[in-house]
């Protein structure tokens, strides 16, 4: 008996040994990932905030509400570029948005980045710093101009405010004004050191592969837009000093260096690898091409003008064609009414009346379209020729005395031209998809490009700083966004009404048949920041959260 | 090796002959063997159980000894033994089923009526005539509450779902394995009881929150010889379509009635519907159409409908074998059960299949009365070369030809999937539709996803009686599994959008999944049973364990291969990618059980546990939980009607604490899927088809950390990824409490018996990522919130309408029901956007689905806009309620009839209410595949838009008019996806014609999931079994103790409005009560799934 007792104490003890060989040490934490007390490089925190920039605000959280920003997304059809004729591969023309994304993620990684370059850097300088700032201002900015007021002075610091409270929005442009101008004070120090002037920031973290002097020229060409896009608001807001800023800073290039050409554009570069990073169209929508037509607010601007552009975005409708026309007659090309129904658009599509995107350009390489095998259609975030359009506005409002539009004005539209490889003499291929193309060898022909032909026409020689004047500049520059800076066609046309854009029509989708002239604020600040949300929504709009309110940026 | 292993069992069973043994044979009145009879003699550890044929044999200590059987549904007889060598035993079918013996948690054996809560046991024998490839899929329908979702996928597994909530514990033999449903093998199962509150599974903690299925192993068996073979095979052919997606035939691939194949060798650029031409035997360039490779003409040739059955062609017969072989033995002081099952079956999708081997080896050695060792090891391997895929991609036989099927081409002429000119052996396929989808043969035979899993459980455990009164154990217990899978995907796949790098002239690519887990649970347990002369009984349980835990998992992948066929990793263009991703856990726990009673009067049983889990913050990270369960056996002390046999009274209170694990593993396959989706667009995804393997886990889900995860988003250059989620280092536990009351009647002398339990679940508060601003830069915050609760009830109904000496009628009803409401958020938070389609306010249920749905115009009619519905403006706010997702309640109905060796028993069994996407008929409507895009006013008005193209060449003239109104005055306003201001708007009847593509395509798209809202209602006619037992007369001296003969048939009758998808194998609408694992009003994970099979065959059972 005393035998198997001991047995049995003798055996536990074996199991026993099974409890003390067990794990020990932290099996808290995921040995799969970083901890948040971890040294993580700046340059990687960069890397998501620029990545961030490129895709827009949310989407790469995948956040309700996120619209992609880059080329050939939704976005580029409600800036009236090109329409879908089939939903189910290009999705609905509709501008049935409600709830909006914001850029916050952006400002989260710019805080992580924040305080990694404090533990990291120290008081050293670094151009980090000076992005930080541009990169918050931004993220802002790109939020406030789609709702109105924003939460700003205590927003990215849930410890402190859970529920942060919403700062008007013109208090919001006025701060984000002067973070720019503390982001190009930061920048242009290190800028001047002539070791840095004309290095990468960080090949590793700067996806856009700028300099420290064209970083520092992003930023100002940046508060060029900002400043214009306060147009409305320049003469009633004399604190916020819009038209003194404007010209304080095209007239000191020394202190504020803006862009001075296409090469110091911030744009984003497609590549034949890694496939995620290819152009987008290539090449899984080349047998959808049939389904996606031109839009007419485009093309009634590019080839009523007789504009060569009207080349690179578009091939022929196929009636016109089939009716004889040459491929050079611009009259050829038809867009569709995207106010239209889809059954109406389809069958017309099916009838061969409208363009096609053109598909030799921009569905042909994994990097990109190119013309003569040099990659010249990189996406454009913030653009010289935009900037150019912005400079002739100013000066035609007189907000830079002693300076006319016309230099600008026509200083955009060549810009344009040139980043699109357009010049005298030029050739472009034109194609016309069958339905099911084989091969990209579609061609019907080759258009020589008149450029001087084109600038000289009575319409789009400069008619002074006047109406016209203006309204030519809006729609240059308007032609000037085809597939690129994101929502800036959109913004431009609700702050100007140029050109006019379809409305009314059921493929508007929205019940008044009106484009909206807004967001809605997100869910989740109406379910758990009510009281904020209530009040903002009560003060601007009268307590209506509604996409056809107008906000103050536009009164 | 079977002669081997006889032999080894003569000369053990010569070896024992020396003692005295007892023999016989256990019958009911009525002659039939009574199979799992307990036999015992008294006062000893001397136990054995009948098998199949109800046969036993017992060694005896002493020459006066008296034998106690006891079994379920028969009670407790006690017989002396005198010095005959053969006991026969008839059982007489007990009145008061007071001695019904319940397994419990921890391997516990209990009366039923000293239990507090619903447990419902099914025996093993039930499981393994009318075989299902996993043994959890034959439980469907015969436990009320618990629903099993039959996959009709080869291999996949079930969806196990338990008063709503997914992810039972499986515990064998006491202890909880980790493992998949595969392992168990139902020739080696003895009883399963479901154990459906987390009252009864307190016990094993937080793993068994969502109740348990305990499964008890067949032991050694004693018979005169001293041992027992037992065979037990079943063959089933899978023949005939009990669900199957309609198409229609008429018209052919293409879009706007346009259709060619291109003019050159090979076409691999189409991606098209099927909105092409009719097949009116008009001249078309096709895949088939003569080609001159001189002169690189094709030339047209009629087009015409002839293949109208190409899926059911390319199908084959399915076919699924399970045989057992158990031999059982025992000595005086041991017991042997070594078990071997082969299980292969072949997929309807031809060249798949899968093996299965599971070994099973049960014994136990008493070395005196006071000590026994006992183990067990289970071990399965499965292997296959190909498993079948099926979503929506080109990867998938279901999207092939039931979304973008058309019937313009044979499917039998390219059964030479590398016939030239167009195919180049090893790097082109001829193919029908090359672009949007692959010839089905080269899929079948080159495109390849093997699966190599190896399972293995098992224990040692040593028993200790003190005393008579007093025992303890020690055991420790492995369990664990490794698998790999493998995809070998050739050159020349189509993969369409999914693989963004595919170009002409690509090689291929290989992945690999590597997982393996292994977990060690050590635990002692003493245990102190008494029962007092005055009435009084006691039972105590004082134990602990421990849990270690160790799981890891590799993925990894070529970027293009740069040699075509050598599916290596290495084989790579560009580095291959590789991501891992491993997680550790401990768990100590300390546990009683404490049963206290007198008489019958009352049995009050309590709980209580310990658990200090590694995967939550110190301070927060030790936690006790209790349960409490009382039952009292009415008629056993009160004066009842007599019509009422028996009535027991229950009711208990249970709460489970854990978090920060979860049930489901996750994968270096999802991590590298998230890598690569970082990007934000899909395009990015390299994996963004096909259907991950599901593998059990139970571990750490490391979700409440604040954390950098490493990524890429541009040119490969390394970012990091942030934790959306703010951890809260005062994280407490979640917390589930269960309440529960219940009967169990028994009326006419057990003719009938009802067993009723009603429930409450509050599931909460969990540990709950709850939204926060997003103007604090983060999306959710770690609390303890969110409170939901269910309230049910499970009906079980036994009835013998008939019986007589030959004749006798049983039959089974289990029925249950179960509603979720959402209690309470957190704080003074009243509403919670749940998913992304609707704010759920408290007391709303948790499974009501919101959608896009249809505007009408007051009187019921749609609204049409330009020719189609008419969308509201969007939004959270305008999504309409479009019904609940769970069902309204499910049933299960068992019939067993038998004349003398006779039986036929047959089962029913189904879910009635509640709604399902119909995601098939979706696709298949927006492809044109659908029969309802060519019937009815849709196949009037696409002939005439056909007709109007003259051939094609014509623009269509849109015929199509949708039912409804349309707007012809004034602007609407909108609420809740309603137009609120109807007085103002002014209304005609629809007359903008569309056409039926752009109807089915643009119109209704995607844009109102309404349209595809179908009933979830089905029954299904589960499983007939005709069986003839051979009577023992007519065996004789053949040899065989035993053998019965059945022919059995499952799935052979679905009802369902629409049939063109199984929704058996979407057991539950909404899975919200797995802390953690929540998954709010969307329509589930519903997804394109392969039509099921009807299934037909024999099963002999012999015994020798």
């Amino acid at each position: 008996m005393k035998k198997i007792i001991t047995g049995f104490i003798f055996l536990s003890g074996i199991i026993s040994l099974g409890l003390v060989s067990c794990q020990k040490g932290n099996l808290l934490s995921n040995p799969n990932s970083a901890s948040s007390s971890t040294t993580v490089p700046a340059s990687l925190l960069l890397n998501r905030i620029t990545n961030e920039m490129y895709y827009g605000g949310g989407v790469i959280d995948g956040v309700a509400g996120n619209q992609n920003e880059g080329p050939w997304n939704q976005i580029m059809r409600w800036n009236q570029f090109f329409v879908s004729s089939y939903p189910y591969y290009w999705g609905n023309n509709a501008y049935t948005w409600s709830n909006t994304a914001t850029q916050f993620p952006m400002l989260k990684y710019v805080n992580l980045l924040t305080a990694q370059v404090q533990s990291q850097y120290g008081t050293t300088p670094n151009p980090y710093a000076a992005l930080a700032k541009f990169f918050t201002a931004y993220s802002f900015i790109w939020y406030t101009q789609r709702v109105g007021d924003i939460p700003m002075s205590q927003a990215g610091n849930p410890s402190l405010y859970p529920t942060p409270k919403y700062d008007l929005q013109h208090d919001v442009y006025k701060n984000s004004l002067a973070l720019l101008d503390t982001a190009n004070t930061l920048m242009g120090a290190l800028a001047a050191n002539s070791a840095n002037t004309n290095a990468l920031v960080d090949p590793v973290g700067d996806i856009f592969g700028l300099t420290y002097l064209q970083w520092q020229k992003v930023i100002n060409t940046y508060r060029l837009r900002v400043l214009i896009s306060l147009s409305r608001r320049a003469v009633d807001n004399a604190d916020l000093n819009i038209p003194t800023q404007f010209a304080m800073i095209y007239n000191t290039p020394a202190k504020y260096p803006i862009m001075a050409s296409n090469s110091d554009n911030l744009a984003y570069h497609y590549l034949s690898s890694p496939a995620k990073d290819n152009y987008p169209l290539f090449p899984n929508y080349t047998p959808y091409i049939g389904y996606e037509n031109m839009c007419n607010t485009f093309i009634n601007v590019t080839a009523g003008n007789n504009d060569p552009r009207t080349f690179i975005a578009a091939t022929p409708a196929p009636a016109q064609i089939a009716a004889g026309k040459q491929i050079s007659d611009f009259t050829a090309y038809v867009g569709a009414d995207i106010g239209l129904s889809y059954s109406q658009i389809t069958v017309n599509n099916s009838g061969g009346e409208y363009s096609y995107n053109n598909y030799l350009r921009y569905y042909g390489t994994a990097s990109g379209p190119n013309v003569s095998g040099s990659t010249c259609e990189p996406y454009i975030l913030i653009g010289y020729p935009e900037m150019c359009f912005n400079i002739a506005e100013a000066a035609n409002l007189g907000w830079i005395p002693g300076v006319s539009g016309s230099t600008w004005y026509t200083n955009g539209i060549l810009a344009s031209m040139n980043w699109l490889g357009l010049k005298d003499g030029a050739t472009v291929a034109v194609g016309l998809p069958i339905f099911q193309p084989t091969n990209f060898s579609n061609v019907l022909g080759n258009v020589t490009v008149n450029v001087t032909n084109f600038m000289n026409q009575p319409n789009i020689v400069y008619a002074g700083d006047n109406a016209t004047g203006l309204k030519q500049i809006f729609t240059q520059k308007y032609v000037a966004f085809w597939q690129n800076s994101g929502w800036e066609a959109y913004y431009n046309w609700r702050r100007t009404g140029v050109p006019t854009m379809s409305q009314g029509g059921t493929g508007i989708g929205t019940p008044n048949l009106q484009i909206p002239i807004r967001w809605q604020y997100p869910v989740d600040e109406q379910t758990y920041n009510t009281t904020n949300w209530q009040a903002a929504v009560g003060s601007q709009f009268g307590g209506t959260d509604a996409v056809t309110s107008t906000m103050w940026l536009i009164k | 090796m079977i002669m081997v292993l006889l032999g080894c069992l003569f000369s053990g069973s010569s070896v024992f002959a020396q003692t005295r043994t007892i023999v016989g044979r256990v019958t009911s009145p009525d002659g039939n063997p009574i199979q799992g009879a307990n036999i015992q003699e008294k006062g000893t550890q001397n136990v054995t159980a009948s098998d199949a044929a109800g046969n036993y044999a017992i060694k005896l200590s002493s020459a006066n000894s008296i034998l106690v059987v006891s079994t379920v549904g028969f009670g407790t007889q006690e017989l002396p033994v005198g010095k005959e060598g053969r006991v026969n035993m008839v059982l007489a079918p007990t009145n008061r089923q007071l001695d019904e013996v319940v397994v419990t948690a921890l391997g516990i054996k209990k009366e039923a009526r000293r239990i507090g809560y619903a447990v419902q046991t099914i025996k093993g024998s039930e499981l393994t005539a009318a075989r299902e490839p996993d043994v959890f899929n034959n439980l469907e329908g015969k436990v009320s509450g618990l629903t099993i979702g039959v996959s009709p996928e080869l291999f996949s597994r079930p969806m196990i779902v338990n008063r709503g909530t997914k992810d039972m514990l499986i515990v064998v033999d006491g202890v909880p394995v980790n493992s998949d449903t595969w392992n168990i093998n139902g020739d080696d199962v003895e009883s399963m009881s479901v154990l459906k509150g987390p009252n009864a599974a307190a016990l094993y903690g937080f793993r068994g929150q969502n109740g348990a299925i305990v499964i008890t192993t067949k032991k050694g068996s004693r018979d005169a010889k001293g041992w027992q073979i037992n065979l037990n095979t079943s063959n089933m052919l899978e023949k005939g379509f009990l669900i199957y997606p309609k198409d229609q035939t008429e018209y052919g691939r293409g879009t706007k009635f346009q259709y060619s194949f291109g003019e050159g060798l090979d076409d691999h650029t189409q991606r098209l519907p099927t909105w092409g031409p009719r097949a009116d035997n008009q001249p078309v360039l096709q895949y088939n159409s003569p080609y001159d490779v001189t002169t690189g003409v094709r030339t047209p040739t009629p087009y015409k409908s002839i293949g109208a059955n190409n899926y059911k062609n390319f199908l084959a017969d399915g076919f699924l074998s399970s045989t057992n072989l158990s031999l059982s033995s025992s000595g005086t002081n041991s017991d042997v059960r070594m078990s071997y099952s082969h299980v292969y079956q072949k997929g309807t999708d031809p060249n798949t299949k899968v093996n299965m081997d599971v070994l099973n080896i049960n014994t136990d050695y008493s070395i005196n009365n006071r000590l026994k060792f006992e183990a067990n090891i289970n071990m399965d391997v499965q292997y296959t070369p190909n498993l079948p895929d099926a979503n929506y991609g080109p990867n998938s036989y279901v999207y092939m030809f039931n979304v973008y099927g058309n019937s313009e081409y044979n499917v039998k002429d390219l059964a030479n999937y590398y016939k030239a000119p167009m195919g180049i052996p090893g790097l082109r396929q001829y193919a029908e539709n090359y672009g949007r989808s692959n010839n089905p043969y080269f899929m079948a035979q080159q495109w390849l996803r093997g699966h190599y899993k190896t399972d293995i459980y098992g224990y040692i455990k040593l028993d200790y009686n003190i005393t008579k009164d007093l025992t303890a154990f020690v055991r420790t217990q492995f369990t664990g599994w490794s698998q790999e899978r493998g995809e070998k995907v050739p050159a020349g796949t189509i993969l369409n959008q999914y693989l963004p790098w595919y170009y002409w002239g690509w090689y291929g690519d290989y992945r690999e999944d590597r997982r393996s887990l292994l977990e060690n649970n050590t635990d002692f347990l003493i245990s102190y049973n008494k029962d007092f002369t005055q009435g009084w009984h006691l039972n105590a349980n004082l134990g602990a364990s421990e849990r270690s835990f160790r799981y890891s998992s590799f993925y990894g992948t070529t970027v293009d291969m740069a040699v075509p066929g050598v599916y290596s990793l290495s084989n790579s263009q560009t580095p291959s990618l590789a991501f891992n991703w491993t997680s550790n856990m401990q768990v100590y726990s300390g546990y009683y059980t404490a049963d206290f009673g007198y008489k019958n009067y009352f049995n009050l049983s309590t709980t209580g546990r310990i658990d200090n889990l590694s995967t939550l913050p110190s301070g927060y990270n030790t936690f006790f939980y209790p349960s409490v369960a009382l039952s009292s056996s009415l008629g056993d002390y009160l004066k009842l009607p007599s019509a009422i046999t028996y009535l027991k009274l229950r009711a208990s209170w249970a709460q489970v604490k854990g978090g920060q694990t979860t049930s489901q593993a996750p994968s270096a396959y999802a991590l590298a899927n998230g890598y690569f989706q970082g990007s934000g667009v899909t395009t990015g995804s390299l994996l963004g088809y096909g259907t991950e393997s599901f593998t059990s886990y139970d571990g750490p889900t490391y979700n409440n950390q604040n954390q950098y995860t490493l990524t890429t988003y541009y040119n490969n250059l390394p970012s990091v990824a942030y934790s959306t989620t703010i951890a809260n280092p005062k994280l407490k536990p979640f917390d589930v409490t269960s309440y529960e009351a219940g009967a169990d009647i028994r009326l006419f002398h057990n003719r009938v018996g009802l067993d009723a339990t009603y429930f409450i679940t509050n599931n909460g508060p969990q540990e709950f990522g709850l939204g926060v601003p997003s103007s604090t830069t983060f999306g959710y915050e770690n609390v303890n919130g969110i409170v939901t609760q269910k309230k049910g009830w499970e009906l079980t109904l036994n009835a013998t309408p008939v019986k007589s000496r030959d004749f006798s009628w049983d039959m089974t009803i289990n029925w249950s029901t179960y509603v979720e409401k959402l209690k309470s958020i957190y704080g003074d938070l009243t509403e919670i956007q749940l998913g992304s389609n609707h704010l759920y306010h408290v007391g709303e249920r948790v499974d009501d689905f919101y959608s896009t749905g249809f505007v009408t115009d007051g009187k019921g009619d749609i609204v049409n806009s330009g020719g189609g519905p008419l969308s509201s403006p969007g939004g959270i706010a305008n999504n309409v309620y479009l019904g609940h997702l769970n069902p309204d309640f499910t049933f299960g109905f068992n019939n067993r009839i038998a004349y003398k060796s006779f039986s036929v028993s047959f089962q029913f069994d189904g879910r009635v209410g509640g709604k399902i996407y119909d995601d098939v008929w979706y696709h298949a409507d927006n492809g044109g595949t659908a029969i309802e895009t060519d019937k009815g006013a849709f196949k009037t008005a696409r002939a005439s838009e056909w007709e109007s193209t003259n051939d094609g060449v014509a623009a269509i003239a849109p015929a199509y008019i949708a039912p409804g109104v349309m707007i012809t005055g004034g602007t609407p306003t909108y609420a809740n996806g309603q137009i609120t201001n109807l007085k103002n708007i002014a209304f005609a009847p629809n007359n903008v014609p569309t056409t039926v593509q752009n109807y089915f395509s643009s119109s209704l798209g995607s844009n109102f999931d309404q349209y595809y809202m179908i009933s979830r209602t089905f029954v299904k006619l589960r499983e007939v079994q005709l069986a003839y037992a051979i009577p023992t007369k007519l065996l004789g001296k053949s040899g065989f103790k035993s053998a019965t003969f059945a022919l059995v048939g499952r799935n052979l009758l679905y009802f369902a409005k629409r049939k063109d998808f199984d929704i058996d194998q979407y057991a539950s609408g909404t899975n919200v009560s797995n802390a953690g694992v929540a998954q709010y009003g969307t329509s589930g994970d519903v997804t394109l799934s392969s039509p099921s099979f009807r299934r037909f065959g024999f099963n002999l059972n012999v015994g020798f």
